[in-house]
This record gives structure tokens, C-alpha cells and sequence, in this order.
């Protein structure tokens, strides 16, 4: 039995155009193909076009020319709206710098997908609630974010991205801002979750940290390289 | 993002950054200050004005000489000898004789020294017909005691504030004795407070029965004549009609033309138009300030709501990331931002309520707090909230989720 695909990318090109007649091309001829329950991650330098990469896969912009499926719906020319919409209920987000924001409590940042979510969403603060106990941070709900240690606060985050059960959870170097052991720590957490059958995309630039999952996908002057 | 969601983040926001929340809430609240007490006052002396107006009856008219300017600048009153402009007994005979006038009264003011109590002082003393109290209707009342009656001499009838201060301390009663320029008056009556705007003047009057008031001045009086006339116009006759008649009457009587009077007749009508159109103007003037107030206040919230846009764009791209859309991102905005323009609103309020209070009980200012006012300064605060909110909200959600996130 074949997982479904989740996400895939075909002839995916992003160019930008800086200023006049300076053409920079961050993105060429991707495909890729994610299926459910995958660990994955995207290596490659700064530069690369990772990050470019991870906006596009997380619908937080738009290709220059290509198809993108996200659980086989055709997103690559939607607009703002429903593309917001998309991420809202398929895609969640987890940044190197944590993102949380700062006047939230712990469970109020956890639950704030779940604020903006169309859908009449039951029992927001014991869902949320249940995630930071997975996560490990039951004791910490009323916590803010600048009274919870760097390790913590990634926690809290991937709690975040958790909570409106996406499809694709997408870390950009999640273990970026942390110390070898906490980063350990926090790698551990994706890979668990992914046995409880996440499907997760690690972007990062450190070969250790690529090497942990079980596919890798390298990325070089916006191509992917095999 | 549903609407309690929407407050209690915004609440969470604002609390974050409070100094800044007060310091801008307190730019509108001296604006919606500044409203509630210029509407409310100016509503206050509107209405009071309207009600003395109305008290003093649409049905009377009054007729005064018109003064030389020489004897204006000299700032003498009315009675005093002049070329022009006089009223006599004869014009008020006649004008008795015109149909549709239902009542005559005479009067004079002029001033006087009084003494009461070893204590001199020179006030205003009226002599006027007593039949002239019961045409002012229910504008005049009587306190204590009673009118003196036409044909009574030596009797005075005090005004509430003429008895209670002319003598500082000594307070006139009915029953005092008052002497006005060396003779004995006796007091039969005081007047109930006037009050308010109108009060404020005739509440100092002292008046005397006309034929034995005008004796005091006898040497500043031609024989005969008569300082101004009051007219009551019967029911059912046409204001305008009659007071034509009397003009054209007077005229032939002073030999003058038409439209080279040298006296003037005014109607109650003619003097509440020009108090509204004085009020009118007053108003407009108030209501520009309150614009301007209110452009500053609005100015403040738009100035601390772009502050606010500027300083959490890269929350604002968090809140992308997580699934808001531009709708979810403008109503946070502005619902922000109509939160301290309501606060502005309800402490200005209170605050200006309680200007309104001490306005009132130390000034005796008249005022009046409409639920109108009321009302108005809650949909202003909500509105300058949302006008001044709209544009950085604006900017907030339409800004690149990419670019958002990646700012620092």
C-alpha cells in the first residue's frame, strides 16, 4: 500500500526580478514528491534557494511558473486568500527563531491556528493544552515566551504546528538558534513524531542534521541534486 | 478570527505596550472632553434660553426710543434729556386704543443710590407699571410677600439676587426698609430666582410702582414721558399686523417717517431669532473646535497604530504563517484600534461629565447632557478609532507573509 502523496512539486521556477534588468532565478525545474508520513530533509547552503524552496512549499509564496499539489489540490496559482487558507488547515510552520509571539501565553500561542481556523474548531485550549503535554511542557501553559528557555520555546512552537493537524509540518532549521544538546533534544521530538505518522521537511543546512532522516534531499544553486 | 478572540488579543496587545495605550487614549480623551462639555453646555443654555423665552410668552412686544448715539457713548440711560427718541404718556394712550393690544405697561430704569442698613450702594431701580409683572407671565414670580399695587407709593419690589446681595450680608426681606436716592421704601415682595442666563441680570432688578418711581427721577424725565412700553398682543391677533399699527401710530405722533423711526418696536419672536442666531454662530464655532479636537485625536490613534504595524510585522507574518488571512489581520487591527478610541470615548465621558458637574455647581453654568451627546461621542470614538485604524490596518494585511516573516 502506497502512502498518498502530500505534496508534490512540478517544474517549480521562482525568479525574481531586482530592479531593472537583474534577473535572479532562486528556483529552477524542481520536482519533488512528498508522501505521507515521510521524514524529509532539504540540505543545502546558504543561497541555495532552501528557504525560497520552503516558502513555496509552505504557501507562503507563489512559484514563477510550475504546479504545486498540496494533498492533491492544485495550489500553484491560487491567491492570497485561499492560499492562507490552505496553510491554515494544511501546513504547519515551525522557524529557527521560534516565532512565537511574545504577548501570547505558551497555550495561547499554541492555540492561535486554531483562532484564525474557518472551521467551528471544539475544545480549543484542551487540544492545545494536550499537545504542550506531548511536547513535554504541561507545566509551562501560562508561560510567556521570554520566560521559557530556547529549547522550550521550540516546543512550544512545534506544539503550534501541530495543532491544526496538518498535512505537512515544514521546519526551517529548527535546531538553528539552539545548543547541540537542546537541538538534539528537539530532533529527537520530529523524529517521534514522525512514528506517530507525521509527515515532516526539515530544511537545514547541516549535513548531521540531514542525516538523521531518512531521505535527503540536497539542494545547490536552486536545483535539486541528487 | 471571531470578535471575543479578536478583543481579547488586542486587549493582550495593547496591555503590552500600555504607556503607549495610555498615552494615546488620553489624546482623545481630552478631545471627547472638550465635546461633551461644549455640547452639553451649549445644549444646556439652548434649552434654557428656550424655556425662559417660551415663559416669557410669544405674545409680547416691546417698544423703547432709540437712543442718540451721543448719549450711548456718554453710556447714560435712557431717561435722560435728549433732542430725539422719547416715548410719551400720549403714545402709550394710543397704542391702548389699537386693536388686537390686549395690555399696556409702562417702565423706566435708571440708576439710583440705596442705602439699607448704614451700607450705600448704587443699584438699577425699575419703576414699572405692576400689571407688567402678570404679562412677563411665568418668567416673573412671586418668592415671598407680594406685587405692590399701582396705586401704592413708597412700596418696592425686589428682584432674588438684588435682595440677597445689593447689601452684601444685610439681606433685604419683605418688610425691610430701603431708602432709594434719601426716600423710604418699603419692601412688599421678593422675586423668585430667574436663574440661568436671562436671570442673571433681571435677578438684580429693584422695582417700584411706575407713578411713584418715576417721581425719583423726575428731574432727568420730561413730564410725560415714559421710559419704554410694554405691549401684550391679544389671542388670535396677528403679531406683525399690530406691530405696524403701532408704528405707523407712533410715528404720526413723533412726526417721523416711516422708515426713520425714532423709537423701535422688537417682538418676543424677533428677540428669540436673534438669540438663535447668536447661539447658531456660537455653536458653529464650538463645533469646529471639537473637529479640530477630534482630527487630533485621530491623528494620535493612526500615529500609534502605525507605530504598531511597524513594530510587529514580523508578527504579522507569524500570524500569515499560521493560516490568518488579510480579512483576519485588518479586523485584529482595527478592532485594536476602535478598543482605544472607545476607552478614549468612555473616560472622556466620565471625565467630562465631571467637568460638566463641577461647571454646574460652581459656575452655575447651565448644562445639559443629552442622550444625543451621549450617543454621538460613543459613535465618534468608534469612528475616529476605525477611520484613523484603517489605513495602518490596511497596510498590515496586505503585506507579504514572506517578507514579513523574514524582517528583523
Amino acid at each position: 500500500m502506497t502512502a498518498k502523496e502530500v505534496l508534490r512539486l512540478e517544474d517549480i521556477r521562482k525568479v525574481y526580478h531586482m530592479g531593472d534588468d537583474i534577473i535572479v532565478e532562486a528556483l529552477k525545474d524542481i520536482d519533488l514528491h512528498i508522501h505521507q508520513g515521510e521524514l524529509v530533509s532539504i540540505l543545502g547552503p546558504s543561497g541555495s534557494g532552501k528557504s525560497t524552496l520552503l516558502h513555496i512549499m509552505g504557501l507562503l509564496d507563489s512559484p514563477t511558473s510550475g504546479k504545486r499539489y498540496v494533498d492533491g489540490i492544485e495550489t500553484s496559482t491560487m491567491d492570497d486568500e485561499e492560499q492562507a487558507r490552505i496553510r491554515g488547515e494544511k501546513i504547519g510552520f515551525v522557524f529557527q527563531t521560534f516565532n512565537l509571539i511574545p504577548s501570547l501565553t505558551a497555550l495561547e500561542n499554541v492555540e492561535l491556528p486554531l483562532l484564525l481556523c474557518r472551521k467551528q474548531c471544539r475544545d480549543r485550549k484542551g487540544h492545545a493544552k494536550a499537545l504542550l503535554e506531548r511536547v513535554g511542557l504541561g507545566d509551562r501553559l501560562e508561560h510567556l515566551p521570554s520566560q521559557l528557555s530556547g529549547g522550550q520555546r521550540q516546543r512550544v512552537a512545534i506544539a503550534r504546528a501541530l495543532v491544526n493537524d496538518p498535512e505537512i509540518v515544514l521546519a526551517d532549521e529548527p535546531t538553528g538558534n539552539l545548543d547541540s544538546k537542546t537541538g538534539h533534544e528537539v530532533l529527537e521530538l520530529f523524529k517521534e513524531l514522525h512514528k506517530e505518522g507525521r509527515t515532516i521537511i526539515i530544511i537545514t543546512h547541516d549535513e548531521y542534521i540531514a542525516k538523521t532522516t531518512k531521505r535527503m534531499i540536497r539542494i545547490r544553486d536552486g536545483q535539486t541534486v541528487s | 478570527m471571531d470578535f471575543f478572540d479578536a478583543v481579547a488579543y488586542s486587549f493582550k496587545n495593547l496591555a503590552k505596550r500600555s504607556l503607549r495605550s495610555w498615552l494615546t487614549i488620553i489624546g482623545l480623551v481630552i478631545g471627547v472632553i472638550a465635546i461633551v462639555v461644549i455640547l452639553s453646555i451649549s445644549e444646556g443654555v439652548n434649552r434654557e434660553i428656550n424655556t425662559q423665552m417660551s415663559a416669557f410668552g410669544a405674545d409680547m412686544m416691546f417698544v423703547y426710543p432709540i437712543s442718540s448715539i451721543e448719549e450711548m457713548m456718554s453710556g447714560g440711560s435712557m431717561s435722560m434729556l435728549r433732542t430725539s427718541g422719547k416715548l410719551y404718556q400720549e403714545d402709550v394712550d394710543d397704542i391702548k386704543s389699537i386693536a388686537g393690544v390686549k395690555e399696556v405697561a409702562r417702565a423706566m430704569f435708571s440708576r439710583a443710590s440705596l442705602s439699607f442698613k448704614g451700607k450705600n450702594v448704587s443699584a438699577m431701580v425699575y419703576p414699572m407699571d405692576s400689571k407688567a409683572f402678570d404679562m412677563y407671565g411665568s418668567y416673573m414670580q412671586v418668592a415671598s410677600g407680594r406685587y405692590y399695587k399701582e396705586s401704592e407709593k413708597n412700596v418696592a419690589f425686589f428682584g432674588y439676587k438684588a435682595a440677597t446681595e445689593t447689601f452684601g450680608k444685610d439681606k433685604v426681606e419683605v418688610g425691610s426698609v430701603v431708602q432709594i436716592n434719601g426716600k423710604n421704601y418699603r419692601v412688599v415682595g421678593i422675586q423668585k430666582e430667574i436663574g440661568g442666563m436671562a436671570g442673571s441680570s433681571d435677578d438684580y432688578n429693584i422695582y417700584l410702582p411706575f407713578d411713584d418711581g418715576r417721581k425719583l427721577f423726575e428731574g432727568q424725565l420730561l413730564p410725560d414721558e415714559v421710559g419704554l412700553i410694554y405691549v401684550q398682543i391679544g389671542e388670535g391677533f396677528n403679531v406683525d399686523k399690530v406691530k405696524d399699527s403701532i408704528e405707523r401710530k407712533l410715528a404720526a405722533n413723533h412726526r417721523v417717517k416711516m422708515d426713520d423711526l425714532d423709537f423701535s418696536v422688537i417682538t418676543s419672536a424677533q428677540i428669540m431669532e436673534i438669540v438663535g442666531t447668536v447661539l447658531l454662530s456660537v455653536q458653529l464655532v464650538l463645533a469646529a473646535i471639537t473637529l479640530i479636537a477630534s482630527v487630533v485625536g485621530a491623528i494620535g490613534i493612526a500615529n500609534t497604530m502605525f507605530m504598531n504595524v511597524l513594530e510587529r510585522i514580523k508578527e504579522i507574518g507569524i500570524l500569515k504563517a499560521v493560516g490568518a488571512r488579510q480579512g483576519d489581520i485588518l479586523f485584529l487591527f482595527l478592532t485594536e484600534s476602535v478598543i482605544i478610541g472607545l476607552a478614549g470615548g468612555i473616560i472622556g465621558l466620565i471625565l467630562g461629565a465631571i467637568v460638566l458637574q463641577v461647571l454646574q455647581d460652581t459656575f452655575a453654568i447651565p448644562v445639559f447632557l443629552r442622550q444625543r451627546i451621549i450617543a454621538f461621542v460613543f459613535i465618534f470614538s468608534v469612528g475616529v478609532g476605525l477611520l484613523a485604524g484603517l489605513l495602518p490596518a490596511w497596510r498590515a494585511a496586505k503585506m507579504d507573509p514572506v517578507e514579513a516573516l523574514m524582517y528583523e
